[in-house]
Parts: C-alpha cells; sequence; structure tokens
C-alpha cells in the first residue's frame, strides 16, 4: 500500500515537473525570441529583413549600427547623427538621475526606519504615491512648470524628473531593509563611543548593500527605458533612446535594421544590469523583507 | 571602577509605567543580577544606565557622576546585548576590537588585548570568521568578548547566556562568574531565569512590573523572600501555597487549613503573630518549598506536625523525584528521593519541615517572620 502510494507521488511529481519544465520553455520562448529576433534583425542587410520566409541564416552585417552614428549617403552626406549624443544623454540622465535617487533614497530610508517625525506616515504614502501616478497624469503641470523655468530640453530637468520618480521607490526599499536590521546595532556602537553617522558608514551600509544593489537596479532600469517624460519635455539637446528609436525614420522610409540595433544598444545595459543584481531583485521587490533571516 | 546608585528612577513610555521609581544602591565590583519576568522593566533600567534610554525622572549615577544627560559613549560602560548585535559585514576579529578602533588604540594594542579576551572565551579559531556562519553559542561568546575587551567602568550583559542550550548555558556561567572575579568590576546582569542569577550573583535584584520586590543575597533571595511574588518567582519547582488562617492553640501558633493544623511558633518565644490584633480573623498564606516536606512512613504519627495526604501523580526526575499530593482539595508538590515508591491514590503522610515555614499576609502579600 505504502509502496504504491509513494510510487503514486513520484509519478505526480514526474508529471509535475514535466508540465514545469514545458512552462519554462514556452515563457522562456517568449521573453528571449523577440530579443533574438531584434539582435538578428539588427545584424540583417535590408533585403534579409524583408525575406519571407524570415532567414535564420544569412550574411551578417554591422551596417544598421553604423548607420545609427553616422549619416548615410541618402541622408545627405558625411557627418554624424544624433545617435551619440542621444546614447550620452541617456547613460548620463539615467545614470545621474538613479545616483541621486538612490543616495537621498539610502538616507531618507534610513530616516524613516529609525525616526519618528510629524507625518511620517503621510510622507511616506506620498513618496510612493509619487510612482503610482501614470507620468500621463502630470506630464501637462510638469511640461509648463518646466518650460516656465528653462529646464525644457536640458539634461538637469530630466535628471531631476528621473530623481523625484524614482524616489519614492528608493525610500520604501531602503527603509524595508533598514527595518530588517536591529537598532542594537546603533545601541552597541554608542555604547562604545562611536556617532551615528559611523555607525551608518561602517556598519549600517555594508550591511544593506543587497538592499543598494536592488535599489540601484530598479531605479536604473526604470529611468533607463522611460518614455512618456522623455518624449514631452525633450525636443533635440536631452533627448534619450526610448523617444529616439521610434523616431528613426531614414530618407528611405522606416529604418528597420536601425530600429533594431537601437534597441539592442537599450536593451544591452538593462540585461547586464539584471544579471548582475538578480540575487537581491527580490529582496528588494519585497522591501527587504524576504530573503533575510 | 565604579559602582552605580539609582535613585527614584522613572520610566513612562506614554502612559505605560515601566519602571516606578526604583532606588538601589550598587557598589563598586559587584556582580548584580536584575532578576524578573518580561516586561518587569530590568532591561530598561539597564538601557537606562546605559544611557540609551531618556530618563523620565529620577537620577542614575556612575561613580560620583550624575550621569543622567550624558551619552552612552562617555559614561564609560560596556555592554551586551540579547540580540548579540554583531556586525555582519565584519569578521569576529573586526567585531571584537571594533570599540578599541573607536579609541583609536595603536594596532599591536588591539591584536593583543583581542588575542587575551578571545583566549579566555575560546574563540581563536574563529576569528577570521564572519558572524553568520557561527553558532549560537559563539556568536554569543563574541558579543560577550566585544563588551568584556572594553575597560569599562561598569559592564552591562543583558540575557547573554539566555540562548544558549543548556549544556552551554552551564559553562558559561561558570565562566562569566570567573571573568567577572578575575576582571574585578562592577557588572549588572538582567535575566529572567532565576538559576543564572542565583549562581552568579553577589546581589539578585528581583523586579516585577516596574518595581523592585527584594534586594538580596541569593542566599536571602531564596530561603527569606520578603513577599508572595519573590517567593513564587524564585526557586524550582515552585514553592507551594497554601490559604490559611492563624490560631493560637496549646501555646503555640498553628496554621490552618480544611481540618489540618500545622504548628509554626511557639508562643513562649517572641513572635510578631503575638502582636497582629484580631488573629484569628486575618487571612494568611503558607508557603513551603516541596523540598522542606517529607514524606514519613504511617507508623512514625505525629499528629501535631504531620498532615495525611492523597498521592495524585509521581513525576521521577533523575536525581529528585516530585510527588503530586492532595491535601483535601488542595494539590502540593513535595521533592523527594528517587527512591519512593507509591502509586497514585496511595494515602502518605507528610511532615512540613518548621524551620522553613513561610507565612505572608494575604492581603499586602509581605512575608511575616516569625
Amino acid at each position: 500500500m505504502a509502496e504504491r502510494y509513494e510510487s503514486i507521488i513520484e509519478k505526480q511529481s514526474k508529471i509535475s515537473s514535466f508540465f514545469r519544465i514545458l512552462i519554462l520553455i514556452l515563457f522562456l520562448f517568449f521573453t528571449i525570441f523577440p530579443l533574438l529576433w531584434i539582435f538578428l534583425t539588427s545584424l540583417k542587410g535590408r533585403l534579409d529583413i524583408f525575406a519571407l520566409p524570415p532567414r535564420f541564416f544569412f550574411q551578417p552585417t554591422i551596417e544598421n549600427y553604423r548607420g545609427l552614428f553616422v549619416k548615410t549617403f541618402l541622408e545627405g552626406g558625411v557627418g554624424q547623427t544624433d545617435f551619440g549624443l542621444i546614447l550620452a544623454n541617456s547613460i548620463i540622465e539615467a545614470g545621474l538621475g538613479t545616483f541621486f535617487a538612490v543616495v537621498l533614497g539610502v538616507m531618507a530610508g534610513y530616516a524613516c526606519s529609525r525616526f519618528n517625525f510629524f507625518g511620517k506616515n503621510d510622507y511616506l504614502f506620498f513618496t510612493l504615491s509619487t510612482r503610482m501616478l501614470p507620468p500621463v497624469a502630470v506630464i501637462i503641470p510638469i511640461y509648463i512648470m518646466f518650460s516656465r523655468i528653462g529646464l525644457s530640453d536640458t539634461r538637469s530637468g530630466m535628471i531631476l524628473i528621473y530623481t523625484m520618480s524614482n524616489l519614492g521607490l528608493a525610500i520604501w526599499i531602503m527603509k524595508g531593509f533598514f527595518d530588517s536590521l536591529p537598532r542594537q546595532y546603533e545601541e552597541a556602537g554608542f555604547v562604545d563611543g562611536y556617532t551615528r553617522w559611523q555607525i551608518f558608514w561602517k556598519i549600517l551600509i555594508p550591511s544593506v548593500r543587497g538592499g543598494i544593489a536592488a535599489t540601484l537596479g530598479f531605479c536604473f532600469i526604470f529611468a533607463w527605458n522611460e518614455f512618456t517624460f522623455a518624449t514631452i519635455l525633450t525636443t533635440r539637446f536631452a533627448k534619450t533612446l526610448p523617444p529616439r528609436i521610434t523616431t528613426s525614420l531614414g530618407a528611405a522610409g522606416l529604418e528597420w535594421g536601425q530600429i533594431a540595433a537601437a534597441g539592442f544598444i537599450v536593451v544591452v545595459p538593462v540585461l547586464i544590469l539584471f544579471i548582475l543584481i538578480r540575487n537581491y531583485l527580490l529582496m528588494g521587490m519585497t522591501f527587504g523583507v524576504l530573503g533575510r533571516r | 571602577m565604579a559602582g552605580v546608585i539609582l535613585k527614584n528612577l522613572w520610566k513612562k513610555y506614554g502612559k505605560v509605567e515601566a519602571v516606578k521609581g526604583i532606588h538601589l544602591n550598587i557598589e563598586d565590583q559587584e556582580f548584580v543580577a536584575f532578576l524578573g519576568p518580561s516586561g518587569c522593566g530590568k532591561t530598561s533600567t539597564m538601557r537606562m544606565i546605559a544611557g540609551l534610554e531618556k530618563i523620565t525622572s529620577g537620577e542614575i549615577y556612575i561613580g560620583d557622576r550624575l550621569v543622567n544627560n550624558l551619552d552612552p559613549a562617555i559614561r564609560n560602560i560596556a555592554m551586551a546585548f540579547e540580540s548579540y548585535a554583531l556586525y555582519p559585514p565584519m569578521t569576529v576579529f573586526e567585531n571584537i576590537a571594533f570599540p578599541l578602533r573607536a579609541m583609536k588604540f595603536p594596532e599591536n594594542v588591539i591584536r593583543e588585548k583581542v588575542q587575551r579576551i578571545t583566549e579566555i572565551l575560546e574563540l581563536t579559531d574563529v576569528l577570521n570568521k564572519y558572524p553568520k556562519g557561527l553558532s549560537g553559542g559563539h556568536q554569543q561568546r563574541v558579543s560577550l568578548a566585544r563588551a568584556l575587551i572594553r575597560d569599562a567602568d561598569v559592564y552591562l550583559l543583558d540575557e547573554p547566556i539566555s540562548h544558549l542550550d543548556t549544556k552551554m548555558r552551564n559553562r558559561m556561567r561558570a565562566e562569566l562568574k570567573r571573568i567577572h572575579s578575575e576582571l574585578g568590576k562592577t557588572m549588572i546582569y538582567v535575566t529572567h531565569d532565576q538559576i543564572e542569577a542565583l549562581a552568579m550573583a553577589d546581589k539578585v535584584v528581583v523586579m516585577n512590573f516596574g518595581v523592585i520586590h527584594q534586594v538580596g543575597t541569593p542566599a536571602d533571595i531564596y530561603f527569606k523572600p520578603q513577599d508572595l511574588f519573590v517567593a513564587d518567582f524564585v526557586g524550582e519547582p515552585p514553592m507551594n501555597f497554601i490559604d490559611c488562617t492563624v490560631g493560637l492553640e496549646e501555646e503555640s501558633f498553628n496554621a490552618c487549613f480544611d481540618q489540618f493544623h500545622i504548628k509554626i511558633a511557639d508562643k513562649t518565644k517572641q513572635s510578631v503573630l503575638a502582636d497582629i490584633p484580631n488573629l484569628e480573623f486575618q487571612s494568611f498564606i503558607l508557603g513551603i518549598r516541596p523540598s522542606n516536606i517529607d514524606i514519613i512512613q504511617k507508623d512514625q504519627m505525629d499528629q501535631g506536625t504531620t498532615v495525611e495526604g492523597r498521592i495524585f501523580t509521581l513525576e521521577p526526575l533523575g536525581d529528585s523525584k516530585i510527588v503530586h499530593v492532595l491535601l483535601g482539595d488542595k494539590q502540593l508538590l513535595v521533592e523527594t528521593s528517587p527512591d519512593f515508591i507509591g502509586e497514585s491514590d496511595d494515602v502518605i503522610r507528610l511532615r512540613f519541615h518548621p524551620d522553613h515555614l513561610l507565612l505572608f499576609d494575604k492581603k499586602s502579600e509581605k512575608a511575616i517572620f516569625l
């Protein structure tokens, strides 16, 4: 009896693991294939892109990547395109926006974790609600404000936007991580003659490295991919990659090859970042509650 | 080196009164244990001495210095926390050296001091490990080492061995007592474990609900509890309590309950009982420890000091045997030798050691010393 029962369980677990693997394979296909296709398309010439049936094997070319940076003959001659500037914009704006959001978020998260101050809960709710609002809801007032004070189409304006829109999340994630550290860390330090600031740097920051990594990842990916603000608030000087890709209209119509190449360039840093911080992502999503003892 | 004096110390958290105006004098080099159930105010008191908790009112002196408003750092105290509070990003060595680095000791002195304290606490083989990979016992000892490495006036130990297993706890009790006598420093030790308090401390402070119930040597606490709480809290198995009245019969004061009469004091001796007005109308509680009751053979009848009971159940505990005895409708614990043989519902006679009987006033719960 017991034997039969065990064999049933074994059979069930075999079946369920089969389905699990099947589902994973399907899911993998859905997520990986578009990426793969973008990558392949970015290496194809014009003829290969439009070939039917689609070609998986072809003579690869880096013409599309070159075309992103250098003007083609059809575009009216020699010189660089704006792509280099836009790539730099994306890196600077998303990078600095993330940096400020994380620095401020770590400190504010610590303050919210350890101190009680007037209106703390309202403040915490408010900071998170900025993240819940869809950008479209606030874009018009922000647009008007930006154009009045001359921040439209400036890098500093976009850095401000990305700092602001990421700060709420950064505070919440970091508050969760600091909450998981016992207050005795500080108290032991006080007794031994350290200041709060010294303990913060020497003990607490190294203890929440994972949280900082997760916050960095979340904020950077958000800012890097952000489309709405970038489309409305920038035109030339501060434009970032996401809106630029959609406007890859060359002289010869839609440059699918270049769009694919630009798309791939956008995806790569996100991919690398995800791989680097994948261990911390779950911790970050649960505000530091899971994944720590 | 210094003693600690608490004067009318209060701590309120909002409306909750955690410590209610306690007075205490801790001598230099003394090992004092704060004993009480959780929430009794012992940890709050210690945290106020450390300066981690603001004092609501009252005064704290360390040595002859009023420390009410001093930062923890300049009180020159060392503290070990119940939760260890070891720093995960640092190795054991760095954790232990951390307080010394704050005081800017030169590297070779730090090494020497860490070496010495880790030899005492047997931590030399884990110096390069991180706290996360250590067992609870090791973590606790690292936390102790971090406190003991300091040259502080007062050492505050908050339940430092409560998370260890029994074997380790027994060993650490002896270690700590030994370390105390070697260092010759004032130590304050918070615990809810009466065995720890009695075994280690020179002086035990029994607290409950923010009030000190008794301050005394372990022997005082055990043999002369000043009130019902102390009598009940200290001792394992717990003391038996019997509601009774006291009457004067045949030249002696007797404690009476149900049909039983137990002689507690001679009339001829000077007895405080003689001064209590309306003695026979007052309610009392008779207390006796399970180890102070003998089970006697039926033939040794002695009506004056023995009572008849029925065995409810038996618990053999190795070195001793606990017999639950029904006396009328009351259940008493009797600690007897392991070779006592008996079965449930057997009728036996009990003799209460007259020297170890305790009497408490039922209303005030204070002990009446006969």
